[in-house]
């Protein structure tokens, strides 16, 4: 999926990085991070909710076991 | 009570708006990174990667217009035509809230080849990202994780896909399109 407007977004963002204080761009960086987590949280309340979605749960915590 | 757009976080809430658009003008699925962190995983992606069907000029007109109407602005050239020409030669074009060219941002390309006609032929909705859209099956997603892009995460993502749809996921399917990565994509 990396063409010619993925490398002219990468450009953007690092001039933006350079030209704006940390405050600023960190900003937007912890909008996107804390989004995801939020997202992931999500998700996995909402497997706590049915029969099944407890089973996939314990697959889950016993493949993170194994690392 | 349904859930409303407004007590969703960032992402969801602006696929969503973005989804609800294109699903006027033409077939669409959500790909690769998003689908993982649908799925809990816990990790960032740069943009949403969305496959559309081909359109004419003129209906993609009325999809841009309409994107602009409701407040997405495309990054790339201003003119309707060059967005177009971006997309009819194979890249992708760019959409992200009016006013920013900040992040959350949706990556737009035309189906290629037979194997993302067949990726939107095949497209599911997942009822456990809780969201109500079009995406690649799991099956698509395993294996141009595991045949085409092979990085460390994606190896990740399609083992934590394989453990959530143990049960479900159609593994002559997978070696099916594994073999379309390799013919189509690879060369092989």
């Amino acid at each position: 999926m990396r063409d010619k407007s993925h490398m002219e977004s990468v450009e953007k963002w690092a001039e933006f990085v350079r030209n704006n204080p940390r405050s600023e761009w960190k900003k937007a960086v912890n909008m996107l991070v804390d989004a995801t987590y939020k997202k992931s949280n999500e998700f996995y309340k909402r497997l706590e909710q049915t029969a099944k979605g407890r089973e996939i749960l314990e697959r889950l915590k016993r493949e993170r076991l194994k690392r | 009570m349904e859930r409303g757009v407004s007590d969703r976080n960032i992402l969801d809430e602006f696929v969503l708006q973005f989804c609800k658009i294109v699903e006027k003008y033409v077939k669409y699925i959500v790909v690769s990174g998003f689908v993982a962190i649908s799925h809990g995983r816990k990790r960032t992606t740069e943009d949403i990667d969305m496959i559309i069907e081909k359109m004419p000029l003129e209906r993609f007109n009325l999809f841009h217009e309409e994107l602009d109407k409701k407040g997405f602005h495309c990054l790339q050239p201003t003119k309707v035509e060059d967005v177009y020409d971006y997309l009819e030669k194979g890249d992708s074009v760019r959409y992200v809230r009016k006013g920013t060219f900040l992040p959350p941002e949706m990556e737009i390309k035309f189906v290629k080849d037979e194997l993302d006609e067949l990726q939107i032929k095949t497209r599911k909705k997942l009822p456990f990202t809780g969201l109500n859209i079009w995406f690649s099956s799991i099956e698509f997603n395993i294996a141009f994780k595991e045949e085409l892009l092979r990085s460390d995460k994606d190896m990740e993502d399609a083992k934590h896909f394989r453990i959530i749809y143990k049960d479900e996921i159609d593994s002559q399917f997978i070696e099916k399109i594994k073999e379309k990565i390799r013919k189509l994509r690879l060369k092989k």
